[in-house]
């Protein structure tokens, strides 16, 4: 039933678009191949619709954020002309319905389907006239109707049919809300197939206009069209517009070159006290991206796996800065680039496992107190530990290469476990605090809470057995690097491996390989390090 | 003397940091076992296997010894011992809150509907018991366990026997998880099942309604009018209703309370039944017997449940997770019933108002909450961290029935919690003042 409609929805034309005039040369004449705009003209036209307010995933947001979204969600990817890719949708999905841009990533899928395994793309038509695929949603149907647990293979069913879903939506103009609606007690926006009237007219002569100044009309026009349509909604430019400021930025990608570059400098002497510099740079707008985010969504950046990945290198270079303070070396900063460029390289590129998207809490998450003590503190104290993983690491590698050591390295790592240990203590009782204040529930076997006791007792167990004298500064390295596996655990592993549990907000999936391969290459270094044996003697 | 050094020693190894971090490391995989067990099954077999396991408590009664051994070991303390003892206090004060809370402390749940009241809470542990009844709803209780079926799997071989007397009832197998499926099998002299079909011009509805043997009638609303299936013996007390007696293969139509029609039923017998514009059109009726039938799974699902296989009198029969069964002998009747265990909170709960508070055009939930009413009189709203406390017990909004829209409470009464928050402080202090003035 749900599948004729969709297959319906694209030969119907959406209600808006039969409003625009077609006049000579206009968008509907186009075919896609047409109507790629040169990339002059798609930042002007981005940053002139961009700033249209519309409601969508619980929220106001300016269109360009609605439409970078849905692209991604889509087509899998980033593209630089995605407004022009969702106005185009809602205004000739006709000439859309061959071109290949939905997105499909696993090849099993491919497979079922009888689609070829090399493109990773395929069109609307390809899949709706699939008869394969209406099979497999069938299929899909009756394990969602028996309420079993859903496998790899039908999770990437059901994102195939949430990103058609989306599509169908825009196209048909169920989505977003463009304009407020006036019924009392509701807060919903009227989507562009509910809009009458003057709101109507407003909406259509957007879209008109935009479809001459892609033809190389004047923009002007347009302007005046969009604000003329911001008339109607009446959200306050400021925030929309600083939102835009932020997706098109994109200060975490320039801070991790950034940090690139300071630790590149590192490897040459001539640059190598220079260092700070590019260093420093990179924090500035690291911490602008952090403080951009808080402001708009109104809360602390830690609410899923990809605001952690923010979070934590800036909490760990923060923490670099304030030892760097007691005891003047670069050592703490240079393991904190270390991070910093890690985890921003990480947030930035495995974008489609991470979900980097501005959303609303979750309603156990609200309440700006607990999330930033416990999640902030938690958190900080994964911070303290990839500290100690990198000195960890370093400090093995230096072994591994036969050079000296310095009493001053392993004074860093001490500290830095200590910090670690008290945040993860103070964080993980807080979170016991909040859970039993909320819920009841001091202590309730949660995988999350299991596994920071898990890292705890790792990190404490390291400590005493170093307190004992069965461990001493070298074997304290190696210790931080094997703990730090435990935090991952904590981190990645109870939301994306094991999947169970209170903290559900937070889960995902994918990404498994690429961490198993970063463990089991420090396996290998250790292993390498442990047939080397002799620990070399201290400097000085 | 002998005896001594032997104490001594052992009185070493009890304060030694030895024994320290093997107890931590101890701890730490047991507990890290646990999540995978509950990753692939769930957190009910992971308490049991794991979590509250003798493992577990060997484990915890040892590093409690060790705690409180190696600090009676720094006996006399002095002014720098104090981190050290601060922070070694507040994990034993932990421990033994969370003993209290586990051993005197209540964690249940309540669910309740709109304008449903309750005064009991669901607990977790699971009780067997079996009632025999004396005629018109008297019962008394003649057995009462809670057996860990999870634990020890009962079969044919080695069954969990109840002794009733000079009877007896046999558990001789359990699904931990199975898939709940009712089938009907013809069977003569035992209850009625019809199908039939309800169509007007607006809808048409295929159904199928039972009645027990032992049951004198059974109704059913459908729009504005009943249907039921009776031995004879019903006597109508509702303005529209469709009577079915299928021992006389007989109908009866009531029209505003009064039997208008009357006649006989057959396969395929259509009656005009006068409301709105149905017709009741009957499809099938025969006798047949109600039987649950379960298959097991590996792992748990949300549809899942687990069941029992009940012996009695070399009959044999499957029962699942609350719900009762009842067993007829010669000369009485049992009720075996297989329930989380129930506990009365001594003071009454309504739910007056569920509310979701959902976010800007969207489904997804912003808050939550319950406006309810408390012993009849005081009215309060429980939502997400704010929880009520009333009498002792604290009742929490833990989540929601979105089919059904019943909002689910949790309740609870903890007597370590005190304990438990100053162990924590302690513990926090402790480590901030040991690491503050000393590195390793």
């Amino acid at each position: 039933m749900n599948f004729l409609k969709i297959i319906l929805a694209f030969f119907v034309y959406s209600s808006v678009a039969q409003d625009i005039p077609v006049g000579e040369g206009s968008a509907k004449e186009k075919t896609v191949q047409d109507l790629q705009i040169s990339k002059s003209k798609t930042g002007e036209l981005n940053s002139i619709l961009g700033s249209i307010p519309v409601q969508a995933g619980g929220r106001i947001k300016p269109f360009d954020t609605f439409a970078r979204e849905s692209v991604k969600h889509i087509y899998g990817k980033r593209k630089s002309s995605y407004i022009h890719w969702v106005i185009t949708w809602l205004l000739i999905p006709e000439e859309w319905m061959n071109k290949s841009f939905i997105w499909i990533e696993k090849a099993q899928v491919k497979k079922a389907l009888g689609l070829s395994e090399k493109e990773s793309h395929f069109s609307p038509l390809e899949i709706l006239s699939n008869k394969n695929f209406q099979r497999e949603m069938g299929e899909l149907n009756i394990r969602r109707e028996q309420r079993e647990k859903l496998n790899s293979y039908f999770l990437e069913i059901e994102k195939l049919e949430s990103r058609l879903a989306l599509y169908q939506a825009i196209v048909e103009g169920r989505f977003p809300g463009w304009m407020p609606n006036h019924v009392e007690g509701s807060t919903d926006w009227l989507t562009a197939g509910q809009l009458s009237g003057a709101q109507r007219t407003a909406l259509a002569d957007v879209f008109s206009a935009y479809s001459r100044a892609v033809d190389g009309g004047d923009t002007q026009n347009l302007k005046q069209a969009v604000n003329h349509l911001k008339t109607f909604t009446k959200v306050s430019d400021q925030k929309i517009n600083i939102e835009v400021h932020y997706n098109s930025l994109k200060p975490f990608r320039i801070s991790w070159i950034f940090y690139l570059i300071s630790l590149i400098s590192l490897l040459f002497v001539r640059f190598r006290n220079y260092f700070f510099i590019p260093l420093g740079a990179g924090f500035l707008i690291h911490t602008y991206g952090i403080a951009l985010r808080s402001y708009i969504m109104e809360r602390p950046p830690v609410s899923n796996m990809f605001e952690t990945l923010l979070w934590v290198p800036w909490a760990a270079l923060v923490i670099s800065l304030v030892m760097v303070w007691i005891r003047k070396t670069r050592f703490p900063l240079v393991t904190a680039g270390v991070v910093c460029f890690l985890c921003l390289f990480v947030s930035d590129t495995a974008s489609s496992i991470l979900n980097d998207q501005l959303e609303p809490l979750e309603a156990v998450l609200r309440s700006n107190f607990w999330l930033s003590t416990h999640v902030l503190i938690i958190t900080m104290s994964y911070s303290a530990f990839f500290l100690a993983f990198i000195m960890g690491d370093f400090l093995a590698f230096r072994f591994l290469m036969g050079q000296k050591q310095s009493k001053n390295h392993f004074w860093f790592l001490q500290r830095v476990l200590q910090v670690g240990v008290f945040l993860l203590t103070l964080g993980t009782l807080l979170g016991a605090i909040w859970a039993d204040y909320s819920w009841g529930r001091f202590w309730g076997w949660d995988p999350k809470e299991v596994w920071a006791l898990v890292s705890l007792l790792g990190y404490l167990a390291l400590l005493h057995a170093k307190l004992q004298g069965w461990i001493r500064e070298f074997g304290l390295a190696i210790g931080s690097i094997l703990s730090f596996f435990l935090i991952i655990m904590a981190w990645y592993g109870v939301n994306f491996v094991l999947g169970k549990g209170l903290h559900s907000y937070g889960f995902g999936t994918g990404g498994f390989s690429y961490v198993l391969a970063f463990v089991l290459i420090h396996f290998v270094f250790l292993y390498l390090v442990w047939r080397k044996k002799k620990f070399p003697p201290f400097e000085g | 003397m002998f005896n001594k050094i032997i104490n001594f020693k052992f009185l070493k190894f009890l304060s030694s940091l030895k024994l320290a971090v093997i107890n931590i490391l101890l701890l730490g995989v047991i507990s890290a076992v646990g999540t995978f067990v509950e990753s692939y099954y769930d957190l009910y077999l992971a308490q049991h296997l794991v979590y509250q396991s003798v493992w577990m408590k060997i484990v915890l009664v040892l590093f409690s010894i060790n705690l409180l051994s190696v600090m009676v070991d720094r006996w006399p303390w002095k002014r720098r011992h104090m981190p050290f003892v601060t922070a070694h206090l507040g994990i034993i004060m932990i421990i033994i809150g969370s003993f209290l809370t586990g051993e005197f402390g209540m964690d249940g749940s309540m669910r309740l509907e709109p304008e449903e009241q309750s005064s009991s809470i669901v607990l977790n542990p699971r009780i067997l018991s079996v009632y025999s009844s004396f005629g018109e709803g008297s019962f008394s209780e003649l057995y009462k366990d809670q057996p860990k079926f999870i634990l020890n799997r009962p079969s044919a071989q080695s069954p969990y026997t109840i002794s009733l007397g000079t009877e007896f009832m046999e558990i001789v197998d359990y699904y931990p998880y199975a898939r709940e499926k009712i089938i009907f099998q013809r069977k003569p002299k035992s209850g009625w099942l019809f199908h039939f079909k309800l169509s007007g011009t607006r809808a048409q509805e295929l159904s199928q309604m039972y009645k027990m043997k032992r049951d004198a009638f059974v109704k059913q609303q459908f729009g504005l009018a009943h249907i039921v299936i009776s031995d004879g013996s019903y006597k109508s007390s509702e303005r529209n209703e469709l009577i079915l007696i299928p021992a006389k293969a007989m109908y009866q139509l009531v029209q505003q309370g009064k039997v208008r029609q009357a006649g006989s039923i057959y396969k395929g017998k259509k009656i005009q039944t006068g409301w709105m514009d149905l017709t009741f059109e009957l499809i099938d009726f025969y006798q047949a017997e109600k039987v649950y039938q379960f298959t097991p799974l590996k792992r748990p699902d949300d549809n899942s449940t687990s069941a029992l296989k009940v012996r009695f009198q070399g009959k044999e029969s499957w029962m699942k997770l609350n719900s009762f069964l009842s067993f007829y002998s010669k000369d009485a009747s049992y009720t075996l019933s297989y329930m989380n265990q129930r506990k009365s909170i001594g003071s009454t709960l309504k739910l007056i108002k569920f509310q979701i508070d959902r976010y800007q055009g969207s489904q997804k939930a912003k808050e939550y909450s319950s406006v309810v009413q408390v012993d009849g009189h005081k009215t309060v709203t429980i939502s997400m961290n704010e929880p009520l406390k009333h009498n002792g017990w604290t009742f929490y909004q833990s989540g929601f029935d979105e089919v059904q829209t019943a909002s689910i409470l949790s309740v609870n009464y903890d007597p370590g919690r005190f304990i438990k928050y100053f162990g924590s402080f302690l513990l926090v202090a402790g480590i901030f003042a040991l690491f503050y003035r000393k590195r390793l």
